[in-house]
């Protein structure tokens, strides 16, 4: 069959009309006068775009940008029984899916690796080379920023307003329960401890071996046993050095996940259900961590391990609620009823934290009847 | 049969869809005409976003082919459409090469960012990020360039590819130094930058074989510019004369920090703060804001008269009226739809749910978010709909073409292409088309 045609060769800018005929052996472009100007082969022929109504059929050459451009729609007709890949680029082939499946596949295989094993190994190994004092500066810096974010108590007269608790008593007390919950360590880490003045109840270990514990955590718990199992978890987080890794993960997993969602719309709520979700994941294996090493503490220092579960049992009550004193706790310590038999299971020593001695007790409540700007260090060794 | 003479013949016995948005005009053929139907356009982007979603956003480099298929076929140039030559799977490769060079080296930076700075010495932390910032523009003007190569090269007109020379570090590197000097200058070189890396950029530019001048000054811009910037300036120096009072107050709030006083309500303060200040200059930046559109269309027609492919001189006629009025119709269906979204759609629902407590207060966070996305997405579909494919319809529009007939002399040209696609302007998120 024969068209007429506008004839691209690929070559010159210019339109040379044309007349084709679509033989068996593919398509032979002749000038008008009647000149041979070129032969496609069959095999190559292929439609540089899905035909539709009303436009001219755009042909060319496979690996080349030579263009026939022809009015008559038939023309399709007459090709696609001779041109094997005529619809290359239009219908997606078996094997260009299977190469998009493949790619696919070796991205996520990528990134699952990135993720799952070069952030955690990479975090740690950074974490064990960052010196002290440039954790010392972070765990500070962390720490001013979070007492610009939480809700400082101001009910008090002025001198409970500031963001630090700092009444001596408290402080020595909370220094006796911290020396406590150390007891017998062959080598106790370099711990810091401040109470920030706010209703909020939760507690973070920092970087730097900085243990923070709140105003509202220490008024809402029930005994002197509870904040020492509070106290031995952080530490235990100290110990394993989480708080410095997560602040590596969590800038490492920011970037690959924001590098992979790219500009998608909606980036901005996968990017931070990703980065919960993946977050949660390490977090839980590091509370684990965290609370195996505090029963082992508690027990090491002969602290009975009841208030631990205790703590526990009221947080996740409180959870179970809906609403509580002690959610604040939860919402940065995932909390599993795992978690909570493993503490219930535990061998538990019998000890009080001060002994029996109520007073020390009552004294480590009223920390925050006195505060400052500045945070106070109760410094362990 | 006789052979057609051109496309634009074929297009007119074919006939413009009574009542359709089409462009192309029957008769006269323009020399330029985007001549895409909003309603096709709509589909493929309404698919385009189903699909992203789906594929947790892995589909937006086919999806972004897509959109650029129909916008340069729709391109047609003495009757001749332009054709998209990029394939999404290109795009694809040029993100996964990102992933394992530019994701590492990000890493390692931020990485590396607390043991790099010197904390004893004061400000070290703020040069620390100022050389950041500088190196990230670097860095992002870099993806322009290969950005725009890649678009060139892939981009084919009776079927003769266009291209790129050039390099992206020297390209970036105009543009830093001239940053720094409009930096410097108050804002006051800015036409020196844009026709230092417009001018870099053109005579790289090819059309196959033919190379691409320009001749552009950026004195034939700086009365322009003036315009602009002068109200900007005026309202710095007012707001310094007249606000003798204002900087006396937050000076003593500074002292006040410094001695470290304890700040119970820290709101209060600082609209005590601000309320010194008289505030009436700043309306002169929002007119320097808006003069902004009118310098750079006039800065386009500058740039495009001052442009040759080869013998063919390029001339354009774009109003700034028209684009005045495509973002003023934009902001106001944009404004209106959040608003609605927000206090309407938002508002009702609380007030039927009687939403209260902590489940309660879950509820509307996740319902707040999901409309903010939807605020998100209908943003970026009428932005590409309607603003972006006014403004092109206008651009064509409004081009013509002299001396057309030396292109027919132009020869595909035998530079080697780029092998993929546009990765680090992915990742840095570069928009575009």
């Amino acid at each position: 069959m024969r068209f007429a045609a506008n004839y691209y060769d690929g070559v010159a800018a210019r339109s040379q009309p044309a007349v084709i005929a679509v033989t068996d052996v593919g398509i032979i472009i002749f000038a008008v006068h009647g000149a041979m100007l070129a032969h496609w082969p069959a095999e190559r022929v292929i439609l540089a775009e899905p035909p539709r109504d009303g436009e001219p059929v755009r042909i060319g050459l496979d690996g080349t940008t030579a263009r026939l451009v022809i009015d008559d729609p038939r023309v399709v007709e007459a090709l696609d029984r001779v041109a094997p890949r005529l619809y290359r680029q239009v219908r997606l082939s078996w094997g260009g899916l299977a190469r998009i499946v493949g790619w696919a596949g070796a991205a996520v295989g990528s990134i699952t690796f990135i993720l799952l094993v070069v952030v955690p190994s990479l975090s740690e190994q950074l974490a064990a080379v960052t010196p002290h004092t440039v954790r010392e500066r972070i765990g500070f810096m962390t720490l001013r920023q979070l007492t610009r974010l939480v809700k400082i108590d101001r009910s008090g007269p002025p001198r409970a307003r500031r963001a630090y608790c700092s009444d001596t008593e408290g402080r020595n007390a909370l220094e006796a329960m911290v020396v406590r919950v150390a007891a017998g360590m062959a080598e106790p880490p370099s711990l810091r401890i401040v109470v920030v003045n706010t209703e909020l109840d939760n507690a973070f270990a920092l970087p730097g071996g900085i243990v923070v514990l709140t105003k509202g955590l220490i008024d809402n718990a029930l005994s002197a046993e509870e904040v020492a199992g509070v106290i031995a978890h952080e530490i235990g987080h100290i110990h394993y050095d989480h708080p410095i890794q997560g602040m590596y993960r969590t800038a490492a997993v920011s970037i690959v996940v924001g590098l992979v969602t790219g500009d998608v719309a909606g980036g901005i709520l996968i990017t931070g259900l990703g980065r919960w979700v993946l977050n949660s994941g390490y977090s839980r294996v590091a509370e684990r961590q965290a609370d195996d090493y505090a029963l082992e503490r508690l027990y090491a220092a002969g602290i009975d391990s009841k208030g631990f579960e205790e703590f526990f049992t009221r947080a996740l009550a409180a959870q179970a609620q809906g609403e509580g004193a002690v959610s604040g706790f939860l919402s940065t310590h995932p909390l599993t009823r795992e978690r909570i038999e493993t503490v219930r299971r535990a061998a538990r020593a019998t000890g009080k934290v001060f002994g029996g001695d109520h007073r020390e007790w009552r004294r480590l409540r009223r920390i925050c009847r006195r505060t400052r700007t500045a945070p106070p260090p109760v410094r362990i060794r | 049969m006789t052979p057609r003479r051109d496309n634009a013949s074929a297009m007119n016995e074919s006939g413009g869809i009574p009542g359709e948005d089409r462009v192309a005009q029957p008769g006269q053929p323009r020399t330029v005409a985007f001549d895409g139907l909003r309603h096709e356009f709509g589909r493929l982007l309404i698919r385009n976003l189903l699909l992203n979603l789906l594929t947790l956003g892995i589909y937006r480099f086919w999806a972004k082919t897509r959109v650029r298929h129909f916008l340069w076929r729709h391109v047609k140039i003495l009757g001749e459409p332009l054709e998209y030559l990029g394939t999404g799977t290109e795009l694809l490769i040029g993100f996964l090469a990102v992933v394992v060079i530019f994701a590492p080296v990000a890493t390692a930076y931020s990485y590396a960012v607390p043991f790099l700075i010197p904390w004893e010495i004061p400000f070290s932390g703020i040069a620390i990020q100022l050389f950041y910032y500088a190196v990230l523009v670097f860095l992002i003007q870099m993806a322009v360039y290969r950005v725009r190569r890649y678009r060139l090269t892939r981009t084919a007109w009776r079927s003769v590819r266009f291209g790129l020379h050039g390099s992206a570090f020297k390209y970036a590197s105009i543009w830093l130094l001239h940053g720094l000097m409009t930096l410097a200058t108050l804002g006051l070189a800015y036409p020196w930058l844009r026709v230092a890396t417009t001018r870099y950029f053109a005579r790289n530019a090819r059309f196959g074989s033919t190379s691409v001048s320009f001749n552009a000054r950026a004195g034939g811009l700086f009365r322009r510019w003036l315009t602009v910037a002068a109200p900007g300036l005026a309202a710095i120096g007012l707001f310094i004369a007249v606000n003798e009072e204002g900087f006396e107050a937050l000076g003593s709030l500074w002292n006040a920090l410094r001695e470290g006083k304890v700040i119970t309500n820290p709101v209060a303060l600082v609209l005590f703060v601000v309320r010194k200040f008289n505030l009436m200059p700043l309306w002169l930046v929002v007119l320097s804001f808006s003069l902004f559109v009118w310098y750079r269309v006039g800065e386009f027609r500058y740039f495009v008269n001052a442009m040759r492919i080869g013998e063919t001189r390029l001339s354009s006629r774009m109003d700034t009226a028209i684009v005045y009025g495509v973002y003023f119709a934009f902001i106001v269906v944009i404004v209106g739809a959040a608003l609605f979204l927000l206090f309407g759609v938002l508002g009702s629902l609380i007030g039927f749910l009687k939403l209260g407590g902590i489940t309660g207060k879950q509820v509307i966070f996740l319902i707040t978010t999901l409309l903010l996305l939807a605020i998100y997405w209908f943003y970026g579909f009428v932005r590409m709909l309607f603003v972006k494919v006014a403004l092109l319809t206008n651009i064509c529009e409004t081009l013509s073409l002299e001396r057309q007939e030396a292109l027919d002399r132009t020869v595909q040209a035998t530079a080697a292409l780029p092998s993929h696609g546009e990765g680090l302007a992915d990742a840095l998120d570069v928009a575009g088309l």
